[in-house]
């Protein structure tokens, strides 16, 4: 058994604990906008920053992430409905700002800056804004398939010669719900649920998400997955060999997820939140965020690096960000019965 | 009288500042969670409660039961093997072997799914139950082997020699020394239980659906907060049923007394069995602490790919194919610089957190060990079982008023998390040391006319300070990787350490987060390294 | 004045009653010896007048001044100027032999307390082991420091409970004679609880025997109780000469 002796010094302790229990108390500022933000922040905080700079305005943002399936700050706006502290919500995919639109949480915020973004990527009552977009892509390792084996439409993958070749993030989360739920209120839910028994009888096995999927496909534990644009790139540039396609470019179309920017009911900086809506929705926002992490421009005329595609080059899935957004609450019970089954 | 008023007040208003701060918003959500447009109703919870439900909680009670017990049989075992017997190298193999306490289980269980692919080519064997359970095992092994080894390091060895008089050395221990254990060894297991049953990373990772998955669930894919609060109530429901069999199965039999004349704990030889034991030891090190470690740190010293060597007009990662990438500290510089923004932040409200917490969890400890006033230990229970996001969602709630906005929007917020989440550990920590030192230690100070104060400063606090360092540490550790709440609450612009590396996770490569999750590890390492230094150095040892 | 004097003092442990209705006056400046068997009460009514224990009802009074009055403690344990000494001794291992006397002074802020501390080992006969540890003591020696501790702050009442029981016999007499001596030195009021009767006999000067329901069943001076036919206390006697 051990005992111990205290030495003097340590009875200053008590009187150090308080102390700093005072100092880490709370900093603020009255010119200030808060900003909840699912896109990572690696990529979104340089941007803030320089808003921060140019305006003079602090900008303060709590983020959150697709690997969290982005709980908290969604959860996080509901559970703050009654005294909000956010004033814009900076989401990556429409999916999200729908959620929030439905339950009557955002305000009406028509911006002057999006005279040429394509109307499908606006919210009709101007509850949401879309700017910068990925694309949903199918990735496959060239070391495990050729070029011209390769699926080239969604439908594809229902066939035998895929057979427990295709991963798919949990369909019940994130950009992967989305893109079904968008089949689904193309096809029609008949069609639509047709299509995902098919799916899983041609055994495509389900990752925890994009992110799982981009690296089982890299390790070459799965020869191909569905997936987004950003994370496709992020496996490249981790030196993964790596081919990329647009899926259904002679049918349907490919799925663009736009960023979304809306401006949360009664939030305590609406002004400021203005100014930070038409800062990000700016051109030269889409060109940043176009070069680190390759998301396509909704503006016309915005400069990109070359290996980032354009809308004008790729044939979009022409869909209602709303419609499919109310459908993908509608068929999360089936999607829910389709994992555990 | 007005003494004895005074005494009174004071002695209570811990448990005050604790229900106020961290109770009521709870019991507030939970109301709300019978309440559906202003009337009374149980539509959520006959909704959240049907068969499927009830299959699930079966499967996480199995499931949590045998992580529970393997974890702390494996920690009794591997405590007892450090602390009373000859094994070599018992001090680097505990340093080891606590490793895993310090990476959130979610990474181990990262760690494992490249290990599995790198062996076997494939990974559809850890969609089970029985994975997500190993993870935990590994995960978890250190806390009952801190608590265990703890425990075994206090019996004095005359109990012990008193047994082997009589019979043999299996026996001995069997009859001897576990039923003096026995506190620990329920308490760990109590511990880990609560930790497993709670844990969503770990099983939604491998896609195995359990009931806290499931709540995790409404929150994600139906923003259903009062069906996700309906399903937690099952988990209080059971930990509140788990301490009653603790209470039960523990008499309150004092436990253990400091030897008068204390004669130093002689070491067990293992005789032919030492190297046997520790190539046990080291196999199971290799598995659980070594190879996770030595992935993470290959990938952190991977070269990234450096800004010159890209060609704009090119797809990302068009040239490294031209040759192979070798070995760089470019991740490490760049995770560092992403991190350093929070790092500061992060390390003080861990360390004020865990001083407050420890502070709490002791005089709960004592109220409840010395007073016998039992109540407060039920609810510390009840909160450390809470799923995270229900608690989080829970202070939001309470806090996010005008009045109370100083709270909401600034750093006690996160303070209240910690204290809400982890009091429970440290008053279990701290208790069971409290129980081993006699009470008239503390009576007879009493006599002599020392107050409260004096008592602990003086009397109880440096005869418990081991059992109270160990417990800052790991509230510590577990302050300092806090995430599933913290993401809920943190004020805006504040973001902590494990919040900044999962909110980068998504898009930067996977060599990046090996770095960031490096550098923590080496942070904390470094941080309690100097706190060991300062405990030393503070403080004289009397060996007995 | 009656240093001590219990009044229908009622004590219960987990509905268990303990002390039932008991009242007694203990003289002054003697050696009162609290016989019973295990579990019969007497630490309890120690741990009562030293105020470590709240009673279910009644009243203690020392030197006629109400100190309990039953759930409520008037006068906090180290205003009563009890000394204690406990039957595991409760010596603090972290502090030295000298530190283990002065510490409970310097709490109540004597200004002299290493000075009295060391008179007091002396006195004792624990002079040279000032900078030892507790536990590096013999059990005589141990037994003497947590003597020398109750009765540092001089006070007028010293309460023992069963501090000898770990001792062997021959030491057990020295010490018993010990005990005597400070009784003569310090002239004080001494409440010494035990369960073997022999101890008892040889240093009290009055004696109550406990018996198992929480009563007392006689309470006199050595002789009185020597002379006595009750059949619980010839029992009692045999069985533990036996």
């Amino acid at each position: 058994m051990k005992i111990h002796k205290l030495r003097l010094p340590f009875k200053i302790l008590p009187f150090l604990i308080f102390f700093i229990v005072f100092a880490t108390g709370c900093k603020h500022n009255t010119n200030e906008v808060v900003v909840y933000n699912t896109v990572d922040n690696v990529f979104s905080e340089p941007i803030l920053q320089d808003f921060e700079k140019k305006t003079g305005i602090k900008v303060r943002s709590v983020f959150d992430t697709e690997e969290t399936k982005s709980t908290g700050i969604l959860n996080r706006i509901i559970a703050e409905t009654d005294h909000p502290q956010c004033d814009v919500f900076w989401s990556g995919d429409p999916v999200r700002a729908q959620v929030l639109k439905r339950r009557n949480l955002l305000d009406v915020y028509k911006s002057l800056v999006i005279d040429d973004i394509n109307k499908q990527f606006l919210d009709p009552e101007g509850q949401w804004i879309g700017f910068s977009a990925r694309a949903r892509v199918l990735i496959y390792n060239k070391n495990l398939m050729q070029k011209d084996s390769v699926p080239h439409s969604f439908f594809d993958l229902t066939k035998a010669q895929y057979h427990g070749k295709v991963a798919i993030g949990n369909p019940l989360f994130g950009t992967t719900s989305f893109q079904i739920a968008a089949m689904f209120s193309i096809l029609g839910d008949e069609a639509g649920k047709k299509l995902m028994t098919k799916l899983k009888s041609n055994g495509i096995v389900i990752a925890a998400g994009n992110g799982d999927v981009k690296k089982m496909v890299a390790t070459g534990e799965i020869p191909c997955g569905l997936t987004d644009t950003d994370d496709a790139f992020g496996a490249q540039e981790s030196g993964a060999s790596i081919g990329i396609v647009y899926l259904d470019q002679d049918s349907l179309g490919t799925l663009i997820m736009p960023n979304t920017l809306s401006l949360i009911k009664n939030s305590p900086n609406q002004e400021n939140g203005k100014k930070l809506i038409d800062y990000l929705l700016s051109r030269e926002t889409e060109a940043r965020l176009a070069v680190s992490c390759a998301q396509m421009p909704l503006h016309s005329g915005v400069k990109t690096p070359n290996y980032v595609p354009s809308l004008q080059n790729i044939k979009a899935m022409n869909v209602d960000y709303s419609k499919a957004a109310l459908k993908l609450e509608e068929i999360q019970l089936f999607l829910k019965k389709w994992i555990e089954n | 009288m007005d003494r004895e008023l005074i005494k009174k007040t004071l002695s209570a208003l811990p448990s005050l500042f604790f229900i106020i701060m961290v109770v009521l918003p709870l019991a507030y959500i939970f109301a709300v969670s019978f309440t559906e447009d202003g009337s009374i109703t149980f539509e959520h919870y006959l909704a959240a409660y049907h068969l499927q439900t009830f299959v699930l909680l079966f499967k996480s009670c199995v499931l949590a039961t045998s992580v529970a017990l393997i974890a702390t049989l494996i920690g009794s075992l591997f405590g007892y093997m450090i602390s009373s017997t000859n094994l070599p190298f018992s001090g680097p193999l505990k340093l080891l072997f606590l490793l895993p306490l310090f990476v959130s289980p979610y990474y181990l269980a990262v760690a494992m799914h490249d290990f599995v692919f790198l062996l076997v080519g494939n990974t559809r064997m850890l969609n089970s139950e029985e994975a997500v359970a190993a993870i935990l095992i590994m995960s978890y092994a250190p806390i009952p082997l801190l608590i265990m080894s703890a425990s075994f390091a206090n019996i004095n060895s005359r109990l012990e020699e008193a047994g082997l008089l009589v019979t043999s050395r299996m026996r001995t221990t069997w009859s001897i020394l576990f039923p003096l254990v026995k506190p620990a060894f329920i308490s760990s297991f109590v511990l880990v239980f609560i930790l497993a049953i709670s844990e969503i990373t770990v099983p939604s990772y491998y896609l195995v659906n359990l009931l806290p998955t499931e709540i995790f669930m409404q929150f994600t894919a139906f923003y259903n907060h009062k069906a996700a609060i309906a399903l937690g109530s099952a988990i209080c429901v059971l930990s509140i049923v788990l301490l009653l069999m603790e209470r039960s199965s523990l008499t309150d039999a004092p436990f253990l007394a400091i030897g008068k004349r204390g004669s130093a704990r002689r070491l067990v030889t293992l005789g032919k069995w030492k190297y046997p034991i520790l190539t046990v030891a080291v196999t199971y090190l290799i598995f659980v602490v070594i190879i996770p470690l030595v992935g993470l740190a290959m990938q952190a010293f991977r070269e990234g790919m450096p800004d010159y060597l890209r060609d704009k007009s090119m797809p990302a990662g068009y040239l490294p194919l031209e040759r192979e990438l070798g070995y760089s500290m470019d991740y490490l510089y760049k995770g560092f610089a992403l991190l350093k923004p929070v790092i500061l932040d992060s390390l003080l409200y861990a360390l004020v957190g865990s001083l407050l917490i420890c502070l709490l969890g002791f005089l709960f400890a004592y109220r409840s060990e010395r007073k016998k006033i039992k109540w407060m230990d039920y609810l510390l229970l009840l909160i450390f079982a809470i799923p995270s996001t229900i608690f989080g969602i829970a202070l939001i709630k309470f806090y996010n008023r005008t009045s109370l906005e100083f709270i909401y929007t600034s750093a006690f917020i996160i303070l209240i998390g910690y204290i809400g989440k982890f009091t429970f550990v440290a008053s279990r920590m701290i208790g069971n040391s409290i129980r081993q030192i006699p009470y008239s230690l503390e009576e007879a100070a009493e006599l002599s006319g020392a107050n409260f104060l004096s008592r602990f400063w003086y009397i109880l606090f440096p005869l418990i300070l081991e059992g109270f360092f160990a417990a800052f540490i790991v509230c510590f550790i577990f302050c300092l990787g806090e995430m599933a709440t913290t993401i809920v609450i943190y004020p805006p612009g504040n973001a902590l350490l494990p919040v900044k590396i999962a909110t980068s996770m998504h898009n930067t490569p996977d060599g990046l987060i090996s770095a960031m999750v490096f550098i923590i590890l080496l942070l904390t390492f470094s941080l309690l390294g100097i706190l060991y230094v300062i405990k030393k150095y503070f403080i004289k040892r009397i060996h007995l | 004045m009656i240093p001590i004097q219990l009044e229908n003092i009622t004590h219960t442990y987990d509905s268990k009653i303990i002390l039932d209705n008991l009242s007694a006056k203990i003289s002054e400046k003697k050696i009162t010896c609290l016989l019973g068997n295990t579990g019969s009460g007497k630490t309890t009514i120690l741990r009562l007048i030293a105020g470590l224990e709240r009673p279910k009802s009644g009243k203690i009074y020392i030197n006629n001044r109400i100190v309990t009055c039953g759930n409520e403690i008037c006068v906090p344990p180290f205003v009563r100027k009890v000394g204690f000494v406990f039957q595991d001794l409760a010596l603090w291992p972290h502090f030295t032999v000298l530190k283990n006397i002065s510490w409970s002074l310097e709490v109540t802020g004597h200004k002299d307390a290493s000075t009295i501390a060391s008179s007091m080992l002396e006195t004792f006969g624990l002079s040279g082991f000032e900078k030892k540890y507790p536990h590096q003591l013999s059990g005589g020696q141990q037994q003497l420091l947590a003597i020398a501790r109750a009765m540092a702050p001089s006070p007028e009442i010293l309460l023992m409970d069963e501090p000898l029981s770990n001792l062997d016999n021959r030491i057990k007499v020295r010490m018993l004679e010990k005990v005597l001596e400070i009784k003569e030195k310090f002239n004080i009021t001494i409440v010494y609880v035990t369960h073997d009767h022999n101890e008892g006999f040889h240093i009290a000067d009055d004696i109550m025997l406990l018996n198992d329901k929480g009563k007392i069943e006689i309470f006199g001076s050595k002789k009185e109780i020597i002379e006595s036919d009750n059949v619980f206390v010839k029992e009692f006697i045999s069985i533990s000469r036996k």
